[in-house]
Formats: structure tokens, C-alpha cells, sequence
């Protein structure tokens, strides 16, 4: 560990800092995990890293967690009065594991992978967040299936892939809620046509069975007239309050939209 | 922004003489980080207009803290009064806390090399294999982190949106 003195001026107060002296304050079991420390002089911060090899979700033997190193940041910033922050940092070969399996997506499917961005949760686990072109999303699983060979054959295993495109989505139950809240009392032919300017991939079929779930859950009811309102009950799990982007306040903009 | 940092790349590795590499190189970084920190300002500002006030250095920890909170107040009470399922809570759960995690790790590093770029001429811009580096960290991986930015705060909006808060 380097151990440099450095003066800094600030507000006319003169700051001693000490790389060493920053690491003998960290507890000796979780000093091993720092693979280097630095103080920013700009802000006073102490700035830890920690490589993500060493992160497992749970502590044991050889590793660390990231709610341990929440909680050395906390402690440090109670002893030594200095802004700290952890950056977990990658490893070389992680990194490029990384553009190795891009440009291979690349390759394999020319076109049609818009992004494609892993990460590296400890050393084995890795997240990834795939965007694909319209005409792609044909091809989704194939580039899962192909993703997973890749891991495999990597010996990586995978946490969970992110689809970040959005036009093939479908509504939360919590999400319908929230918009039948909005605009009730509305019939399913009205509500097909307004959700599908957020979500256009709806159906009417689809949405009917969503409400039927709905129903069965005492969340919402359906009038004689074929209209469909809330329950109390849902009232209840509908964020609300007064804030302007609140559903109360959503609410009271769509009366105001009405035409009566 | 994003793409003055990418000419500001192309200028930089053009540059033969090492001096002019690392003033180009350092703007690069500094174009980078706020593409990154733009993007994520905005995102923060649909979801509650008062975070979109939030200083560069607090974001990681509000990503990491209220951001969570927030969703995991929603999601228990969802929960409870069954709107949704354990597994569509853990599945949520996991999105979120995979994008928040990732960009405040992202912002905390990017941000870090932003000052580093700006204020501490002393630390220099190196080549190594015709690839630009400051203090380890490649240029080109720093060329990344508007694009996943972009995706980390899709995933967060769709988990915001899928709990009811928008």
C-alpha cells in the first residue's frame, strides 16, 4: 500500500492524510478485501475498492458482502469524519469476457442485439440487459439460448437477463390498478384502447382475463352497465397522497379531461 | 453529450503526441460521466420531482436507499393484500435492486474518474496496447456507461411503473 502524505488546503484549514493511516482504521478482517484506497481531494472523500471476485451474496470464507462493506462505510465515515464510498471494480479478464460475448452476440445475430451489457456480480454470477430491434424479438429465446451456451461454456453462471425493450410488454395487476383508478368507470372496449397507447402488445382477450383476476380478488367490480370500478379494497393499495405525481391527483386531472 | 465523448475518443487516440492524448482523453471522460449522470437525472426527476435536485455525489446512495424503499413499501403491501404473488415480488425484487445496484456503482466509478480527469492533472492518461487508460480504467469501457446507464434506468422505470407508483 502506498503511503502518501498529502497536504490540502481547504477553507483555510489544513487536512494530513495518510493512505496508510485510512486502512489501519478498517477492521483487520475486511482489510483484506480492499485491493486499494484513495482520498479525493477535491470533496474529502475516501474512495475503497473492492474487486467483485471477492463479493459473494453471503459472507463466508475468502469473501465479503456488499452489506459489509455498506457497514465499513458507515463505520469509517463515523471515525474518520470523511465522505466514503466503495466502487466495486471489475477484473480485467471480466472485462473482457464482456466484449468477447458482445461482439459474438454481434456476430451470430447481425443486427438485430441493439445493446447488450453484462455484469459481473461476484466472480461467477452475471446479470445481462439485452435490447433487441423489433424483428429481434422473434428471435429472443434463440439469443438466450445462445447467451446461456456462451456462460456455460464459460463456466459462468447466470442471474437473471434483463429484456430493456418495451414495446412487447404487458401491465402489472398493480399497474392496471393504478390506471382503472385514473379513468374509472370504464368498459373493456374503452380500456383496451387507452392502455394500448402505453402498451401496445394488449389484446382484448388479454386484458379481460387480467380483469377477471381482478375481480376474483375483490380488487374491482363490474357494474350492470358493463362498466369496471375499484373496490375499497383497492383503493387501499393504489399509491396515493398529494404529491403531484400521485394517483389522486391523476384522478382528478382526468375528471377535469372529461367530456360529461 | 454522449456523442461529443465519442468524437472527443476518436481525437484523443488520433493524437500522437501524449500530451495532447490526455487533454482529449481526460474531456472524453469528464463527456462520458455526464451523458451518464443526464440520464439518469432525468429518470429520477419522472419518478419524484425533488430527486431530480439531487447533488452528483448523493445519487449512488438514493438509488441504493430511497429508490429500494420506495418499491419495497409498495411491493409489501401489494403483497399483503395479494395483488401479487411471492414470485412476482422476488422477480421485481431482483430487477430493481440488479439496476440500482449496477448504476450506483457505475455513477460512484464514473464519477470518481470525472474528478480525477478534471482535477488531478498529476494522474496521467496512459496507452497500453493503443488503449487509453486512466488510472487502469479504459477509455472504451467509459465509452459504455451512457448505454447502460440507459438500460438500468429502463429496468427502474418498468419496475416503478409495474408496482403502481407511476
Amino acid at each position: 500500500m502506498r503511503s502518501v502524505r498529502r497536504y490540502v488546503k481547504y477553507g483555510g484549514m489544513l487536512a494530513l492524510l495518510d493512505t496508510d493511516e485510512i486502512m489501519e482504521s478498517i477492521d483487520g478482517r475486511l482489510r483484506k478485501f480492499i485491493s486499494d484506497v484513495r482520498f479525493r481531494p477535491s470533496d474529502e472523500a475516501i474512495l475503497l475498492y473492492v474487486s467483485r471476485e471477492k463479493i459473494s451474496e453471503k459472507v463466508q470464507t475468502g469473501f465479503t458482502s456488499e452489506r459489509q462493506m455498506e457497514n465499513l462505510k458507515k463505520r469509517l465515515k463515523n471515525k474518520l469524519s470523511k465522505n466514503v464510498e466503495v466502487i466495486f471494480t471489475l477484473l480485467e479478464t471480466h472485462q473482457g469476457l464482456e466484449d468477447a460475448f458482445h461482439q459474438m452476440i454481434n456476430h451470430r445475430f447481425k443486427g438485430e442485439v441493439l445493446s447488450f451489457y453484462m455484469s459481473f456480480v461476484n466472480e461467477k454470477n452475471v446479470n445481462a440487459w439485452i435490447e433487441v430491434t423489433e424483428s429481434g424479438k422473434e428471435i429472443k429465446e434463440e439469443i438466450e439460448r445462445y447467451y446461456l451456451k456462451m456462460l456455460e461454456e464459460a463456466e459462468l453462471l447466470s442471474g437473471f437477463i434483463q429484456w430493456i425493450d418495451s414495446s412487447c410488454e404487458l401491465p402489472s395487476l398493480p399497474w392496471l390498478l393504478r390506471f382503472l383508478k385514473v379513468r374509472q368507470p370504464i368498459n373493456l372496449s374503452c380500456l383496451v384502447k387507452v392502455v394500448s397507447n402505453d402498451y401496445p402488445a394488449i389484446s382484448k382477450k388479454w386484458l379481460s382475463h387480467k380483469l377477471d383476476r381482478l375481480r376474483k380478488k375483490d380488487l374491482i367490480m363490474r357494474e350492470k352497465s358493463g362498466n369496471y370500478v375499484l373496490t375499497s379494497k383497492a383503493l387501499s393499495v393504489v399509491p396515493a397522497g398529494a404529491k403531484y405525481t400521485s394517483s389522486d391527483i391523476d384522478r382528478a386531472l382526468a375528471l377535469g379531461r372529461r367530456k360529461w | 453529450m454522449r456523442i461529443v465523448g465519442e468524437q472527443l475518443q476518436v481525437w484523443a487516440e488520433d493524437k500522437k503526441v501524449e500530451h495532447e492524448k490526455d487533454i482529449f482523453a481526460r474531456s472524453a471522460f469528464n463527456r462520458f460521466y455526464y451523458a451518464s449522470f443526464l440520464i439518469t437525472r432525468d429518470m429520477l426527476g419522472e419518478l419524484k420531482p425533488e430527486w431530480k435536485k439531487t447533488a452528483h455525489k448523493n445519487i449512488p446512495d438514493l438509488l441504493r436507499t430511497s429508490v429500494k424503499k420506495a418499491v419495497d413499501k409498495e411491493l409489501k403491501k401489494l403483497f399483503r393484500k395479494g395483488v401479487v404473488s411471492p414470485g412476482e415480488m422476488s422477480a421485481l425484487k431482483t430487477s430493481l435492486n440488479g439496476a440500482t445496484s449496477e448504476l450506483s456503482n457505475l455513477l460512484t466509478e464514473a464519477y470518481d474518474l470525472r474528478v480525477i480527469a478534471d482535477y488531478e492533472p498529476e494522474v496521467p492518461v496512459l496507452t497500453k496496447n493503443k488503449v487509453l487508460l486512466l488510472r487502469k480504467y479504459k477509455l472504451n469501457s467509459a465509452r459504455e456507461w451512457p448505454g447502460k446507464t440507459g438500460a438500468f434506468c429502463k429496468t427502474i422505470r418498468k419496475v416503478w411503473r409495474d408496482v403502481g407508483l407511476a
